[in-house]
């Protein structure tokens, strides 16, 4: 099951799960965001 | 339709690698720890982010065994002893290595320039291209 999300021609999981990761993450990475801005840090030193 | 080509998002899977360590660069001690209202501390949400990529990676059918420290970055309401946690690097690294096997499973359309995003790490330099 799990193999044959990454066969040719099958990759749209592969997309689905890859595209939520990356949703997941900018979700935490905002997190960090407003962490950085409570502490008075930049985000471009 | 197009063809579904994973590249179209390894560049932005690739993109976060390098943003999370700008994001974490310059929050030591027991700031990474410290909680603000409903956000969990910044190691916790690099923990979780790095827990996560491994979580992904174990779908996809990479051999990337549990770590002791994983659990410590679940989502739950109550957070383990940050005493307990991996320290920054420790999460860094896995991050990038994690991400590469990640990378490498995931460039195999034809037209990929495979291990070209996973390759790439943090170099505070290369931050003023952004």
């Amino acid at each position: 099951m799990v193999d044959s999300l990454i066969q040719p021609g099958q990759q749209e999981p592969l997309l689905n799960q890859l595209s939520f990761m990356l949703f997941h993450e900018s979700y935490h990475m905002g997190q960090i965001g407003y962490i950085r801005a409570m502490l008075g840090l930049p985000y471009l030193a | 339709m197009a063809e579904a080509c994973p590249e179209a998002l390894a560049s932005t899977f690739g993109f976060n690698n390098m943003a999370v360590g700008w994001l974490v660069d310059g929050i030591e001690g027991e700031d990474l720890t410290q909680s603000f209202g409903p956000a969990k501390p910044a190691l916790w949400q690099l923990g979780h982010v790095v827990g996560s990529r491994r979580f992904l990676g174990r779908g996809m059918g990479l051999d990337i065994p549990q770590a002791d420290w994983e659990t410590h970055f679940e989502p739950v309401d109550e957070m383990s002893d940050p005493a307990d946690w991996p320290g920054k690097d420790v999460l860094l690294e896995d991050l990038q290595t994690t991400g590469a096997q990640i990378a490498r499973r995931s460039a195999n359309c034809p037209t990929s320039r495979r291990g070209r995003w996973s390759t790439r790490s943090f170099s505070p330099a290369s931050r003023n291209r952004f």
